[in-house]
């Protein structure tokens, strides 16, 4: 596959399956399957190979472009003969990974149990989330409504992520 | 194994702070030219470093399109964040030394919380009454509502001119000062013009304004407790249960709200999109309480937060009066809500696992069945119903589902 063919199929990838694309990769990382660390190999392999990162505004689109890059190229490769691949087996997978009741009941009730645990570790961080999240607010908002600085806002917001990622590390 | 455990540790360090402090800071804006070079930096200084922050990126995905749902008393959790750091800051006061540094929370947070008084402040404590007495308000003004919406509906339109559209029907309106109302499906709009003012009151539904420039009379468009005020331009304003969201096509828009301040940095800001243009005239009123919108961008307006304005999808947001519905990765649930707008026919989504389903594409509001027939074509679904209710759900027997998806055990 050529580069620039490889470049349009992850472009429309991401455009069509952005959300989805992300839950994918984030469960073929966190899940510890055995390829998972040498699929974060080659995606650290890839950045370093490219120079000028320091351009970048948005690391989240970013990085999940060069992750999505990674993956179908492993994904080829790793297939018996990478002709007969059909990107579109990829597709079918993010598809099916969404489309699957199940799995969708069990991520609703991961970030509700999230929620409560949160609001009993910090309640300050647990509201900050939600009001940045969900409402949109600024750390300013945020701080004028707990009666806090700014920067303690911004201090609540990085906790809730920490906690989160902890517990969610710790569920698997 | 030895990776997991790896791992583990490695989450529970140092490398899980920085990259949430990264996330936020990107998220905030405030990564500079040197920001991003020293965030480069790090990047390349470990995968560990490269796995965290996209992690981090797809839990906020995920969180965006999972927490929504739950039907959260934001107000009330607050007041309980409150309460619960109160006790605290008393207790640190009280011992007059060292604060003591409970289970819950850092000591920077105990420190803040003892070093500010703003929470027990008396403005604060008017603002949560004034929050408590606005949701009574609320309850009580739908009882009242209830109790008179018929004489009052009568009496409003006997005073002033009053338009509204019935499901799937869309009406354009020629008001007597030459501004055009197009109005969207189910809708309703009260014109309530003075010589000093043209007011236009967004009773439910979606309207799109085309005002006729007249500086001196500035044109007021009100949605709840917000308004939106121009001299001459074109905006869409849409008024949802829970928030109202104004999205300029042309010239510029002052979006304020009764309830709430305009946030600080909001004030006086510089639209990146306005340039230097000086042609374009600043609606009056555009001054310390209101956010300045230009064409091209989109602000959200509950009754609790003035979100930041953002830059919208203008052809996506105004595609109603093209009897078009533009979809870009939107959840089934919210694209069966636009749906069930403009025709009789209601959707139903029988599975809730479906909600999520992202949907892409551009469909005709007028009939549900293209996009049906997309959903039918794209996923496992099955569609039934009569000329009343249709009901969207899962395929059964799980004949198409491909078992090759890696996941949980």
């Amino acid at each position: 596959m050529t580069t620039d063919g490889n470049r349009a199929f992850v472009a429309t990838l991401e455009q069509r399956y952005g959300p989805q694309l992300r839950r994918y990769l984030a469960a073929r990382l966190r899940h510890a399957g055995a390829d998972v660390p040498d699929l974060m190999q080659e995606i650290f392999l890839r950045l370093l190979r490219i120079k000028h990162h320091e351009s970048i505004r948005n690391p989240q689109a970013y990085l999940y472009t060069v992750a999505a890059h990674t993956l179908h190229q492993y994904t080829l490769r790793r297939a018996v003969t990478p002709e007969s691949v059909d990107p579109l087996d990829l597709v079918a997978g993010l598809e099916a990974q969404d489309a699957d009741p199940a799995q969708q009941a069990e991520l609703e009730q991961r970030f509700e149990e999230l929620g409560r645990g949160l609001e009993a570790f910090s309640p300050r961080a647990y509201v900050t989330l939600l009001m940045y999240r969900y409402e949109g607010a600024t750390l300013e908002q945020i701080g004028a409504r707990l009666g806090v600085t700014r920067v303690m806002a911004k201090k609540y917001l990085t906790k809730a992520i920490v906690y989160c990622q902890q517990s969610l590390a710790e569920r698997e | 194994m030895d990776s997991n455990s790896g791992r583990k540790a490695h989450r529970n360090g140092q490398v899980l702070e920085e990259a949430a402090a990264w996330f936020v800071d990107f998220s905030e804006g405030e990564v500079d030219a040197a920001g991003r070079a020293a965030f480069d930096e790090w990047l390349r200084r470990s995968p560990e470093h490269v796995r965290c922050y996209l992690e981090i990126s797809a839990f906020w995905e995920d969180a965006g399109d999972f927490g929504r749902d739950q039907a959260l008393d934001l107000e009330a959790l607050i007041e309980r964040a409150l309460a619960h750091s109160n006790v605290l800051a008393l207790d640190a006061v009280k011992a007059g030394n060292a604060p003591p540094l409970a289970e819950n929370a850092s000591a920077a947070e105990v420190v803040d919380v003892a070093a500010n008084p703003a929470p027990v402040s008396t403005e604060d404590r008017l603002k949560r009454r004034g929050a408590r007495l606005r949701r009574f308000a609320a309850a009580a003004s739908v009882l009242v509502m209830l109790a008179v919406a018929g004489a009052v509906a009568w009496l409003q339109g006997y005073w002033d001119p009053t338009y509204t559209t019935a499901v799937g029907e869309q009406r354009s309106v020629t008001l007597v000062d030459g501004s055009k109302v197009e109005l969207n499906s189910r809708s309703r709009v009260r014109v309530r013009f003075t010589d000093q003012q043209r007011v236009v009151e967004l009773l439910e539904g979606q309207a799109l304004f085309k005002v006729a420039k007249n500086p001196v009379r500035p044109f007021i468009v009100r949605s709840g407790a917000t308004s939106a005020r121009a001299v001459g331009t074109q905006f869409d304003v849409y008024r949802r249960p829970d928030r109202t969201v104004v999205t300029v096509v042309e010239g510029r828009v002052a979006v304020s709200s009764e309830l709430l301040p305009v946030p600080e940095q909001l004030v006086g800001r510089q639209p990146a999109a306005a340039g230097t243009s000086t042609s374009i005239p600043m609606p009056p009123g555009a001054g310390a309480d209101a956010v300045l919108l230009v064409a091209g961008e989109q602000i959200s307006v509950t009754p609790r937060v003035i979100a930041r304005p953002r830059p919208a999808n203008v052809e996506a947001a105004t595609a109603w009066t093209q009897q078009k519905l533009i979809f870009d990765t939107v959840p089934l649930r919210e694209v069966v809500a636009e749906f069930n707008r403009y025709n009789r026919v209601q959707l139903v989504i029988d599975d809730p696992g479906l909600n999520e389903f992202h949907v892409s594409g551009v469909f005709a509001s007028t009939s549900a069945q293209s996009m049906l027939d997309f959903l039918q074509r794209r996923f496992d679904v099955v569609i039934t119903g009569d000329e009343h209710v249709v009901h969207i759900k899962h395929a059964t027997g799980e004949a198409g589902a491909p078992a090759t998806v890696p996941g949980p055990p």
